[in-house]
């Protein structure tokens, strides 16, 4: 197997942790799992890239970073308004 | 196998590595203050993978992209950090400021 489809493989597995700590906890604890799962999505998209040798790929994973920034951060601005 | 190829698989995964102990950490501590401190071991995680794809291609459109992604996550990951725990704070307190308890607490440690 390709190691970067197999490390592909492998940082899919890792939503998993992510998904059960969001589920099983409150909201304000949730919202660390949110920021890894978003950082897991990008290098994803990054290993994808390599292991396709797919150009186009790398530019989702560029839009990725942005947008999960931003919308983090518009999440977590309502979260700390909304009492 | 070049050596180039033996450092980019040793850089890809020690960053996934990096990444999988964050995500376990996440799983497993309670508070939303504990997690926080999982999310630098991912962030070295992705910039590895990041290293690792320009070992890989070097300097090409993809290095290049994979780079500043790199960046784009140097620079949001502290910000979400920071955040979330100022918004943790607020959503727990109304504000993200020391209470006077809490500032008397501090005093008396103080001393």
């Amino acid at each position: 197997m390709n190691p970067w489809l197999l490390a592909s493989f492998l940082l899919v597995c890792g939503m998993v942790p992510c998904l059960v700590g969001a589920l099983r906890s409150d909201e304000a604890a949730g919202l660390p799992a949110l920021g890894l799962a978003g950082i897991l999505a990008v290098v994803t998209l990054l290993t994808l890239t390599e292991a396709f040798h797919r150009e186009p790929f790398i530019d989702l994973a560029v839009v990725l970073a942005a947008l999960s920034l931003g919308g983090s951060l518009a999440f977590i601005r309502f979260f700390a308004r909304r009492r | 196998m070049s050596a180039r190829h033996v450092a980019a698989e040793a850089l890809l995964f020690s960053g996934v590595a990096f990444i999988l102990i964050a995500c376990v950490g996440v799983a497993v501590s309670g508070s939303a203050y504990d997690r926080l401190h999982f999310t630098s071991p991912a962030l070295l995680g992705a910039l590895l993978v990041s290293v690792a794809v320009v070992v890989q291609e070097s300097f090409s459109l993809i290095g290049d992209k994979a780079l500043l992604v790199a960046v784009l996550l140097l620079l949001g990951s502290p910000l979400i950090t920071h955040a979330t725990a100022r918004a943790t704070r607020i959503h727990e307190h109304g504000d993200w400021r020391l209470r006077p308890d809490e500032e008397e607490e501090l005093d008396v440690e103080a001393r």
